[in-house]
């Protein structure tokens, strides 16, 4: 069984929501579609690579957690990263969308994630993380094959 | 006339200050065990479980607190139970191993805290462990 990664800051992800849900919601006024496959990019380093590369939480790290009190509790970066996979299909999907010329279906899986991201950065509800932890807690209750 | 994607995100956007508000307000609740599946009707009040014997002193009050792998004020709360009452029974519950555990007393976040007697009543719950700081200094 592997050992949990190292904990982090849980407000490094409540940034990335954040940004992500402002630069969605912009790009949905103003009628940009790039800002889909832009998001995905920017979801996409963290969440394959980790902390440490996605834009949001490395600006996180580097400048702004430096300037704050340290956090009051730390969290396990597994779910955020599993949420950030899940709006990186959803946003590749709305790309894909704008590229065939299904604008509104693109839109929509778009609002879709930022709704969510929304809700995760005003509240610290984050859909994905419990959709994981909810998966990790069925598997690891189950008795070792 | 302002353009339908405008009305859309000022709606969301209400509706996560909606949502943010909704939220802060059912955490107090849990915090201060108002809410739940057992609250016993018109009083408001919690009835927990009662603690499983395993988990309690032979004799006295018993402090079990519920942890997880990544809680940074866990150790705090043990310590600050150990310098308050020294030699009383504390005892850790891992929340992720224990799920079942857990949602019956309500856990949400880490540290949870549960001050039983010695038949395994629930006497105090305990959400954070600066709770649990300000009971121990306010029963000192």
């Amino acid at each position: 069984m592997a050992t949990s990664p190292a904990p982090i800051d849980p407000r490094g992800p409540r940034l990335n929501q954040a940004v992500l849900t402002a630069g969605l919601l912009a790009g949905f006024v103003l009628d940009q579609p790039v800002v889909a496959p832009a998001f995905a990019a920017v979801l996409f380093l963290g969440a394959a690579f980790g902390p440490r590369f996605g834009p949001v939480l490395r600006f996180y790290a580097d400048v702004v957690r430096p300037r704050l009190a340290p956090p009051a509790e730390l969290e396990d970066p597994r779910p955020p990263r599993f949420a950030a996979a899940v709006g990186v299909a959803f946003l590749a999907a709305a790309t894909l969308a704008f590229a065939a010329g299904a604008a509104p279906l693109g839109w929509a899986l778009t609002l879709v994630v930022a709704a969510l991201a929304g809700l995760a950065a005003a509240t610290g509800i984050c859909v994905g993380c419990e959709v994981y932890l909810f998966a990790a807690r069925r598997l690891r209750v189950r008795p070792a094959a | 006339m302002i353009p339908v994607r405008a009305i859309i995100v000022i709606a969301l956007l209400f509706l996560f200050a909606l949502a943010r508000r909704l939220y802060a307000r059912w955490r107090a609740d849990v915090a201060a065990g108002r809410v739940g599946a057992r609250t016993k009707r018109g009083t408001g009040e919690r009835a927990w479980p009662q603690v499983p014997g395993d988990l309690l002193a032979t004799e006295g009050r018993s402090w079990i607190v519920f942890t997880t792998p990544t809680c940074a004020s866990c150790d705090a709360v043990r310590s600050s139970i150990a310098g308050a009452e020294p030699g009383s029974h504390v005892v850790t519950v891992d929340a992720t191993r224990e799920p079942h555990l857990a949602d019956a007393y309500g856990v949400r976040s880490a540290p949870t805290t549960v001050l039983a007697d010695a038949s395994g009543r629930v006497l105090a719950r305990f959400v954070g462990a600066a709770a649990v700081a300000e009971h121990l200094r306010r029963s000192a």
